[in-house]
C-alpha cells in the first residue's frame, strides 16, 4: 500500500514538473522575441521617432498602444518585455496597460487562429478581438484618470525614477545610467544590445518561474472535472471558464483550439469569455506582470479584467440564448 | 558577478532546449508546430550567452559572497532541468483532466469523418487521433467491426476486464493536454501496469458499458512498448 502511494506522489511529482517545463520551454520562443524586439528597439530607434507619432489626445493614445499589438504576433509572455520597453520610451503607464491588454489578442496570428478552430460561427473571432480590444481600451482610460499614472508602477522602476526628476519621454542611454549594472565607458551598440537583453529577459524569466510554478501547482491541485461541472449553467459556466483561463495559462495563439474542446459543454458566452479574459489575465502573466506593475494596479486588474470579461460572456450569453 | 551568472544562466537554458531537441524530448512538453521555434530560441540564448561573457570578461571577478546571491541560485536551478527524467505525464494527470465532454467538430471535420469512416474501408491505416477523433460523432456504428491498430498507455477503467489505451491530445503544451482514450476488453492486471506503453491490434465491437452501448477493442494482439517519442496526439 505505501508503495502503491509512493507511486502515485512520485508520478504527480513527475507531472507537475512536467508542465512546469511545459510552460517554461513554450514560452521561451515568445519571450525571447519579445526581448530581442525590446532590446533592438532600445538601441537602435530613437524614442523620439516614435514618441512624435503619438498623438497627445488620451483617447487616441490609447488607440495607438493598442493598434501596436496588431504588428507584434506574440502571445502574452512575450509582450511583457515589449512592455517594459514602451514604458522606458515614454508611453504612459495607463497607454502601457491598454497595449499589455489588447496584444495578445489583436494581433493577426490569434484572429487566424480562432476563426480556424472556430470555424462553426466566425462571429465568435469578431467578438473575442471587439470585445478583447474594448476592454484594453476601456481599462487603459480608466487607469489614465489616476492623477499619478507613475504611480502604477512598482517601486524602484526605471521610469518610476525618471518621473521624479522630468517626463517620460527619456531615452534609453539615460535611463541605462539608473541601471546598477551598466556598462560604463566603452560601451558600443552590441554590448549595450546584450546589456538590455540580459536585463529584460531575468526581470521577466524571475517571474516567469514563479508563474510557472504557480499555473502548474494549481494544474495538479485542481481537478478539471471541478471546474468543467459548471458548463451546463449559462451564467456560472462564464464563471468557471473565467476560473479556467486564469489558471491554466495558455498560449493566446492557441487557447482557441483548447476552448473548442469546451465548447459542446459550455455556453457560447463562456467560450467567449474565456478566450478575452484568458489572454490579458492569467496566473503567468500576472506574476510576470509583477516586475513591472505595483501589487494595486495588479489587484485592480484582476478585479476589473475578469468582471468586463464576465459581462461580455453574459452578454453573448444573452444575445444568442442558446448553447453552442 | 550577477552579469556573469546571467549569462551563464542563459547559456545553460539555451543548452536545455537544444539538447531536448537533439534527444527527441522536446516533443515530451510540446506541439511539433513550436519544435523549432523553441530550438531556434534556446541558440539564441546560447549565443547571446556566449558573447555576453565574452564581451564582459574583464569586469568578471568570482568571489566567495557571489555564490549567496539570487542569480547564482537561478543558474543552478536551471542546470537542475538536466537531472529531471523527462516523462509525458502520467494516469495520475488523466484522472485529473478527464472529463465527460466531446470535442465539438465542424461541418467540414464531421464531413470528412463520416467520409473517411462510413463503407467498406481499410482502417488499419488509421491513427490513434482518428479514432478519437471519430468518437466525437457519438456514431458507434461507424466502429463496429473495424480494424485497430494503434498505441497508448495504460490506463484504468472501472473494472480488471477492461482498460483504457490512452494518449493526451495537445494543442500548444502539456498544459492543454486532454485525455483521450478507447476501452479495450482485456483482464490486463496480471501483465500490466497503469502507464505502461502498449501496441495493441483488434476489432470494435459495440457492447454496453455501465448500460451504454459504446465501442469497444477487442484484443488481437498486445505488445509491450518502449514510450514513443512523440507520446502526444497532436490536434492540428
Amino acid at each position: 500500500m505505501k508503495e502503491i502511494m509512493n507511486q502515485v506522489y512520485l508520478a504527480k511529482l513527475s507531472d507537475f514538473l512536467m508542465i512546469f517545463i511545459g510552460i517554461l520551454v513554450e514560452s521561451l520562443p515568445f519571450v525571447v522575441i519579445g526581448v530581442l524586439v525590446s532590446a533592438f528597439v532600445g538601441v537602435f530607434i530613437k524614442s523620439s521617432s516614435i514618441l512624435k507619432y503619438k498623438s497627445k489626445n488620451p483617447i487616441v493614445s490609447h488607440i495607438q498602444s493598442m493598434a501596436i499589438g496588431i504588428f507584434l504576433p506574440v502571445c502574452e509572455c512575450g509582450n511583457v518585455p515589449l512592455a517594459k520597453r514602451l514604458l522606458l520610451i515614454g508611453f504612459k503607464p495607463s497607454e502601457v496597460i491598454t497595449f499589455m491588454l489588447a496584444a495578445p489578442i489583436v494581433n493577426p496570428i490569434v484572429w487566424i487562429t480562432t476563426a480556424e478552430a472556430f470555424n462553426l460561427d466566425k462571429n465568435i473571432a469578431i467578438i473575442r478581438v471587439l470585445s478583447g480590444a474594448l476592454i484594453a481600451l476601456f481599462v487603459g482610460l480608466f487607469f489614465s484618470l489616476q492623477a499619478e499614472n507613475s504611480e502604477l508602477l512598482v517601486e524602484g522602476n526605471q521610469v518610476r525614477k525618471i518621473n521624479q526628476f522630468s517626463s517620460f519621454s527619456e531615452s534609453v542611454t539615460e535611463v541605462s545610467t539608473i541601471s546598477s549594472d551598466q556598462h560604463t565607458g566603452e560601451d558600443t551598440r552590441a554590448s549595450s544590445f546584450l546589456s538590455i537583453f540580459r536585463q529584460e529577459f531575468f526581470s521577466v524569466f524571475k517571474m516567469l518561474l514563479i508563474g510557472c510554478f504557480l499555473a502548474a501547482s494549481f494544474q495538479m491541485l485542481i481537478p478539471r472535472s471541478s471546474v468543467l461541472l459548471f458548463g451546463s449553467d449559462p451564467n456560472l459556466s462564464v464563471i468557471a471558464l473565467l476560473f479556467l483561463a486564469f489558471i491554466i495559462s495558455i498560449c493566446s495563439t492557441v487557447d482557441a483550439f483548447f476552448a473548442l474542446a469546451l465548447a459542446s459543454s459550455f455556453s457560447l458566452g463562456s467560450i467567449v469569455s474565456f478566450l478575452v479574459f484568458g489572454p490579458m489575465i492569467d496566473i503567468k502573466t500576472l506574476t510576470m506582470l509583477r516586475s513591472v506593475f505595483r501589487t494595486k494596479t495588479l489587484i485592480t486588474l484582476t478585479i476589473v479584467v475578469p468582471l468586463l470579461s464576465a459581462i461580455v460572456g453574459f452578454s453573448v450569453n444573452y444575445f444568442y440564448r442558446f448553447n453552442y | 558577478m550577477k552579469i556573469f551568472w546571467n549569462f551563464l544562466s542563459l547559456i545553460i537554458f539555451g543548452s536545455y532546449t537544444v539538447y531536448l531537441f537533439a534527444v527527441g524530448k522536446l516533443l515530451f512538453f510540446i506541439h511539433p508546430r513550436y519544435e523549432w521555434l523553441t530550438t531556434a530560441a534556446g541558440l539564441v540564448l546560447i549565443v547571446t550567452g556566449i558573447l555576453g561573457v565574452t564581451l564582459n570578461r574583464k569586469s568578471i571577478v568570482i568571489k566567495k559572497t557571489s555564490f549567496k546571491s539570487f542569480d547564482f541560485v537561478i543558474c543552478v536551478l536551471i542546470f537542475c532541468l538536466f537531472l529531471v527524467p523527462v516523462k509525458t505525464l502520467s494516469s495520475e494527470s488523466f484522472s485529473l483532466r478527464s472529463s465527460a465532454q466531446s470535442t465539438k467538430l465542424s461541418q467540414n471535420q464531421v464531413q470528412d469523418l463520416k467520409k473517411k469512416f462510413t463503407g467498406n474501408v481499410d482502417s488499419s491505416s488509421f491513427t490513434m487521433y482518428d479514432w478519437v477523433t471519430a468518437k466525437n460523432l457519438k456514431d458507434n456504428a461507424i466502429f463496429n467491426g473495424k480494424q485497430f491498430k494503434g498505441s497508448g498507455f495504460v490506463s484504468k477503467a472501472g473494472d480488471s476486464s477492461m482498460f483504457n489505451v490512452s494518449r493526451f491530445v495537445i494543442s500548444c503544451c502539456v498544459v492543454d493536454a486532454t485525455p483521450a482514450s478507447l476501452l479495450v476488453k482485456y483482464d490486463w492486471e496480471n501483465e500490466y501496469k497503469v502507464d505502461d506503453w502498449v501496441e495493441l491490434t483488434g476489432t470494435f465491437e459495440i457492447k454496453s458499458v455501465d448500460g451504454k452501448p459504446q465501442p469497444i477493442i477487442i484484443p488481437k494482439t498486445i505488445t509491450k512498448i518502449q514510450q514513443p517519442k512523440n507520446s502526444y496526439l497532436n490536434q492540428n
